[in-house]
C-alpha cells in the first residue's frame, strides 16, 4: 500500500521522462498492477499465483498530430517518446486533431474499501474459492466445474503537460467460473460470476448463488433447443443491461463514429431514435459499483452522462480528442485495460433505467413470446449486435412456460430501439464485468429492468 | 534468464522459464485519412517450478529482480497444485526461418505506403468508405529449462487490411493479407475484395429456412472454437466433451480433415517448439472424418497417458500477451485442410443459400456440445450461383458436428481470405433466420 509521499515520488518521476520533450502536448501514464490469481477445474487446484507487473503508455500531440507508444521497460521510455513523435509527425502531414480543454487537476485517489483483499491471506482466498467450487460440484449431475478467483489491485499515475497529476487506486475482485452438467454423452453448462469494487464484501455468503446455478445447468439437460425465428422478447436485467452495453453502448462511444460519416449522421444528438419507454443513462461516479472510478486516463473526471432520454439521443462518450472533433463536452471515458494499452473510450456503468411494470404484467403482454435470461456475452458491428442468453422460457398465452436453450438474438440498433414496448419496475446491475472492445475492460458494470422487445430475430435449429 | 534457472535450481527440483517480446507498429487509416499511428515493445518472462510433485508459477516484464520473480513462484507452491509430470528433455526441433529483415526495418511511412496501394486502387469505386488497417511485428520467443533446454526464435509479421464499409454501417468487406515480409497486394486479390463489395451491395430479407450455407475462412473462428473445445485434452480428462471415447470413430464428413500444422510456412506464425519447450509437430486431430486425437499440454498429457502434442502456450484462441496466463493445449495452428472443388465450382452448387463471410457472437450456444447460434457480418444471399445482395439480420445456428457431417464441398486451398486459415466449405441444409 502506497502512501502520498511515495505516490508522489512516481508523479515526479513521471514528470521527469516528459518534461523536455519539445511538443505541444505530452503524457505519460505509468501503472503498476498486482494480481492475485487462484483457479480450480473441478476437484483439481489449476493455478495460484501472484504478480505484480508494470508498464508505460506516452502520448505526444504536436502540430495536430497525435501518436502514442507503449513500452514495459523503463530504458525503452526514450524510444517510446521519439516514436510517439515520429507517428505524430507523420500524421500531422495528413490528419490533424485537438484536444477538448479540461480543468488541470492535481488529486491523488486511495482506496477505501470495508473487506480489503490485501488484508485477506492467500490461504482463506483459495479455501473460499474452493469451498464456492465444491458446492457446485457436490449438486446432481455436475460432471465438472471451473472457478477462478481474481484480483486486481492498479495503481495508476498520469501526468500532463499541462499540468495535470493523477494517481488513482482500483480494486476489482471476481470469482467467475461455470458448472457443466452431463446426461447420456449430452452436456450443458451455466456460468457463474460475483464480485465487484467493493473488496472481499460480495464474495462472502453466496452460497446459494452457486447452489441455483448448478440447478439451472442440470435443468438445461432437460430442455430443448430453441426454435429459429421472430419473436416479442422479455429479457430479464441481465440481458437488458448487455442490451445496453452491446447494442446502444458501444455505438454512443465517440471514436466508433468520428471517422464514419454516415454513421454519425444518423446518431446526431437530438434525433429521436427510440421508443418513449427508454432512457439509457452511463454512471461510473456511483461509489461502490463495479464501474466506478473519478479519473479516466487522460486525468479528466468522470461525469455522468444521460445518453438516450425517452428515445431521445441526448449525449455521447468522449476522450478528449473526439470531444474537441465533435465540439461536444468532454466526459472523462477514456479507458484503458492496463499499462499494455492505449485508452480508449468505455462506458463503464450503463443502464436502462427502470419503468413502471411488474414482471406479471410484463409477461402477459408478452402473450407468446420467449423470456431469456442471463448474459452469455454479445458483440456489436455498428448498429447490428447479436448477444446470447444462458437460458430461457417459453411464453405461452401470457404465462411462462418450458425452459429452451442455445438462444442468440441479432438486430439492428435503431430498429430495436423502436420495438420496445415496455420496461419493468425491478432494477439490478451486474457484479463483474469483461467488455472486449481490442482490450479488456474488467470493470464494465451493466445491467436495467425487465424489458419486452417486439420483433425481434432469435438464431436456433 | 540463465541466472534465474541458476537461483531456481537451488530451490525446487526442476525449472523452467520463457521469455517473450513483441515490438510492433501499427496504423489506421478511416475513410481514406491516416487515423492513428502506435508503436509497442512488449516484453515478459514468466518462471514455473517444480517442487516435491507441486508446481508453482510467477512472471514479470522486467528482470530487474530475479530472486523476487523466483521468490513469487516459490510462494505460489502454497496452492498445492499438482505436477506429475517434468519439463522437456532437450531434443531436436525443426530449423526453419520466418524473419525479414525489411519487416524489422518497416517505417511508419513504409506502413503508410502498403495501406495507400490498396487505398489508391478502391478509391472512387465503392459507395461506402475504405478503411485500411496495417501493422508489422518483430517477436522473440525464448525458453530454457533446467534439464538443458534452450531454444529460441525471432519472427516478423507484416499485414494489410483493407476493408470496404457497407454505406451507414460498420459491416465491411475485408480481407486479411498476412506475410512474413512486407508485400503489396495484388491487383487481382483487391479486384476480388471490390467484386465482391459491389456485388453485394443491396440489403436483402430473405426470411428464416434451412439452406445450402457457404463458410469462408473468416467465419471459421465460431466453429473452430467449439472443435477446439471438443477435441481439447482437459475436456477429454474432464469428461465433458461429446467426443470423449470416440477416438477412431468417423464423427463427421470424409471430406474433412482437421490439423494443427505448426509448420505451415506460408503464413507467419509457425513455431519450432511450444510455451513448455516441447518440439511442435504436425498433429492430424480429425482425418477423413475419424477423430484421431485430442490435443494436450504436459499436465493433461501426463493425466491421459499420451505423448505431448507440443500445443502447451500460454495464449487463448484470442491471443493474449504471452506471458501472463497459465499454460493451456492450444491447437494455434488448427486448419481444415483443402478438398477438391474451386471457389466457383462451390458457387455454382448453390442454387440457394447463404455466404458467411464472418460472424459475430461466437460465443452464443454450448459449445463444448458444439452448439452454436451466430449472426454473420455479413452474410450474401446467393441464387442460382449468383450473389444478389446481403442479408438483412442473418443468423445461423446448428451444432458443428451435425453441420461438419453434411459438406457439400471443399475448396482446393487454404487461404488468409478474412484472416483465418482455412478453405471455404459449403454445407447443405443449415438453419438460417432473418427478417
Amino acid at each position: 500500500m502506497t502512501n502520498y509521499e511515495d505516490q508522489n515520488k512516481i508523479l515526479d518521476k513521471c514528470q521527469s521522462h516528459i518534461e523536455k520533450a519539445n511538443v505541444d502536448f505530452i503524457d505519460i501514464r505509468y501503472e503498476i498492477k498486482k494480481e492475485i490469481d487462484i483457479g480450480f477445474e473441478s476437484a483439481d487446484i489449476k493455478e495460484v499465483g501472484s504478480n505484480t507487473t508494470d508498464g508505460y503508455v506516452i502520448r505526444v500531440l504536436n502540430n495536430g498530430g497525435f501518436g502514442l507508444s507503449i513500452v514495459t521497460k523503463p530504458d525503452d521510455i526514450p524510444w517510446a517518446i521519439e516514436k510517439a513523435q515520429e507517428a505524430a509527425k507523420v500524421i500531422s502531414t495528413i490528419d490533424r486533431s485537438e484536444l477538448a480543454d479540461v480543468p488541470v487537476v492535481q488529486d491523488i485517489i486511495t482506496l477505501k474499501l470495508e473487506h480489503d483483499p490485501r488484508d485477506v491471506p492467500l490461504e482463506e482466498k483459495m479455501e473460499l474459492t474452493r469451498k464456492y467450487n465444491d458446492i457446485m460440484l457436490a449438486q446432481p449431475e455436475i460432471s465438472s466445474t471451473s472457478l477462478a478467483y481474481s484480483e486486481v489491485y492498479r495503481q495508476k499515475f498520469y501526468v500532463n503537460s499541462e499540468g495535470t497529476r493523477v494517481a488513482e487506486e482500483l480494486m476489482t475482485v471476481s470469482m467467475t467460473g461455470q458448472a457443466v452438467a452431463s446426461r447420456d454423452g449430452i452436456s450443458q453448462n451455466i456460468r457463474v460470476g460475483i464480485g465487484g469494487s467493493t473488496g472481499m464484501k460480495n464474495l462472502y455468503g453466496r452460497d446459494d448463488v452457486f447452489v441455483r446455478r448448478a440447478e439451472i445447468a442440470r435443468e438445461l439437460l432437460d430442455a430443448e433447443p430453441v426454435k429459429g425465428g421472430t419473436y416479442t422478447v422479455l429479457l430479464n436485467s441481465s440481458m437488458t443491461g448487455v442490451f445496453a452495453h452491446e447494442a446502444f453502448g458501444h455505438f454512443s462511444e465517440a471514436d466508433g463514429l468520428e471517422n464514419n460519416k454516415s454513421l454519425r449522421e444518423k446518431m446526431q444528438l437530438g434525433l429521436k431514435l427510440g421508443s418513449d419507454k427508454i432512457t439509457i443513462v452511463a454512471d461510473s461516479t456511483m461509489e461502490g459499483d463495479l464501474g466506478y472510478y473519478q479519473y479516466d486516463d487522460e486525468g479528466v473526471r468522470v461525469k455522468k452522462i444521460t445518453l438516450l432520454d425517452k428515445g431521445i439521443l441526448t449525449g455521447r462518450l468522449h476522450s478528449r480528442k473526439t470531444a474537441a472533433g465533435f465540439g461536444e463536452k468532454y466526459t472523462g471515458h477514456c479507458i484503458a485495460e492496463d499499462y499494455r494499452y492505449s485508452p480508449i473510450i468505455r462506458m463503464g456503468t450503463i443502464f436502462v433505467e427502470a419503468g413502471d411494470k411488474d414482471f406479471d404484467d410484463l409477461v402477459k403482454e408478452v402473450g407468446d413470446g420467449l423470456y431469456i435470461c442471463d448474459a452469455k456475452g454479445g458483440q456489436t458491428v455498428g448498429g447490428n449486435f447479436t448477444f446470447g442468453a444462458q437460458y430461457g422460457y417459453l411464453i405461452k398465452d401470457g404465462k411462462v412456460g418450458p425452459m429452451v436453450r442455445d438462444i442468440n438474438m441479432m438486430g439492428n440498433l435503431f430498429t430495436t430501439l423502436e420495438n420496445i414496448t415496455e420496461v419493468g419496475n425491478d432494477f439490478h446491475l451486474s457484479e463483474r464485468g469483461g467488455c472486449g472492445k481490442g482490450q479488456w475492460n474488467i470493470k464494465s458494470a451493466h445491467g436495467g429492468p425487465h424489458m419486452i422487445i417486439k420483433e425481434t430475430v432469435v438464431g436456433g435449429v | 534468464m540463465k541466472r534465474v534457472l541458476e537461483i531456481a535450481d537451488k530451490l525446487a527440483d526442476e525449472a523452467e522459464i520463457l521469455f517473450l517480446e513483441e515490438k510492433a507498429s501499427s496504423l489506421t487509416i478511416e475513410d481514406s485519412k491516416l487515423r492513428d499511428i502506435e508503436g509497442t515493445i512488449n516484453s515478459g518472462y514468466a518462471l514455473r517450478l517444480i517442487k516435491d510433485g507441486k508446481i508453482g508459477s510467477a512472471f514479470t516484464r522486467n528482470l530487474i529482480n530475479r530472486e523476487e520473480l523466483v521468490k513469487n513462484a516459490l510462494n505460489s507452491l502454497i496452492g498445492n497444485v499438482k505436477a506429475d509430470y517434468s519439463f522437456p528433455e532437450p531434443a531436436k526441433i525443426k530449423e526453419f526461418t520466418q524473419f525479414s529483415k525489411e519487416t524489422e526495418s518497416l517505417t511508419y511511412t513504409g506502413l503508410l505506403d502498403k495501406c495507400n496501394d490498396a487505398i489508391h486502387h478502391f478509391e472512387g469505386k465503392v459507395e461506402g468508405q475504405i478503411n485500411c488497417y496495417s501493422g508489422s511485428g518483430i517477436r522473440t520467443r525464448k525458453i530454457m529449462n533446467t534439464h538443458g533446454v534452450d531454444h529460441v526464435e525471432e519472427s516478423s509479421m507484416f499485414y494489410s487490411v483493407p476493408a470496404l464499409v457497407y454505406p451507414g454501417t460498420h459491416t465491411s468487406i475485408m480481407n486479411i493479407f498476412m506475410t512474413v515480409a512486407p508485400q503489396s497486394l495484388t491487383h487481382t486479390e483487391l479486384q476480388d475484395q471490390l467484386d465482391l463489395y459491389t456485388s453485394s451491395l443491396p440489403e436483402v430479407e430473405i426470411g428464416s429456412s434451412k439452406m445450402k450455407v457457404m463458410f469462408m475462412p473468416g467465419a471459421f473462428t465460431g466453429l473452430i472454437w467449439r472443435l477446439n473445445a471438443g477435441t481439447n485434452g482437459k475436456n477429454f480428462y474432464e469428461k465433458s466433451s461429446p467426443l470423449v471415447n470416440k477416438v477412431g470413430d468417423k464423427i463427421i464428413s470424409d471430406k474433412i480433415t482437421v490439423t494443427n500444422d505448426p509448420f505451415d510456412l506460408e503464413r507467419p506464425g509457425a513455431c519450432a517448439f511450444d510455451d513448455e519447450g516441447v518440439a511442435a509437430r504436425k498433429l492430424d486431430i480429425i482425418k477423413d472424418g475419424v477423430l484421431e486425437t485430442c490435443f494436450v499440454d504436459l499436465d493433461y498429457a501426463d493425466k491421459l497417458n499420451m505423448e505431448p502434442t507440443g500445443t502447451g502456450f500460454r495464449e487463448t484462441l484470442w491471443g493474449e500477451d504471452g506471458v501472463s496466463i497459465p499454460i493451456i493445449p492450444n491447437p494455434k495452428h488448427m486448419r481444415i485442410q483443402p478438398g477438391k472443388e474451386t471457389y466457383k465450382g462451390l458457387l455454382g452448387m448453390m442454387d440457394e443459400g447463404v455466404i458467411a463471410l464472418d460472424m459475430i457472437g461466437y460465443h452464443s450456444g454450448n459449445i463444448l456440445n458444439g452448439d452454436f447460434s451466430m449472426g454473420m457480418n455479413p452474410g450474401l444471399y446467393v441464387k442460382n450461383g449468383e450473389i444478389i445482395g446481403r442479408v438483412k439480420d442473418g443468423m445461423v445456428a446448428g451444432n458443428v458436428y451435425d453441420m461438419l457431417s453434411n459438406v457439400l464441398g471443399v475448396e482446393d486451398r487454404i487461404h488468409d481470405k478474412n484472416g483465418r486459415p482455412h478453405p471455404c466449405v459449403l454445407f447443405d441444409d443449415v438453419a438460417v433466420s432473418a427478417k
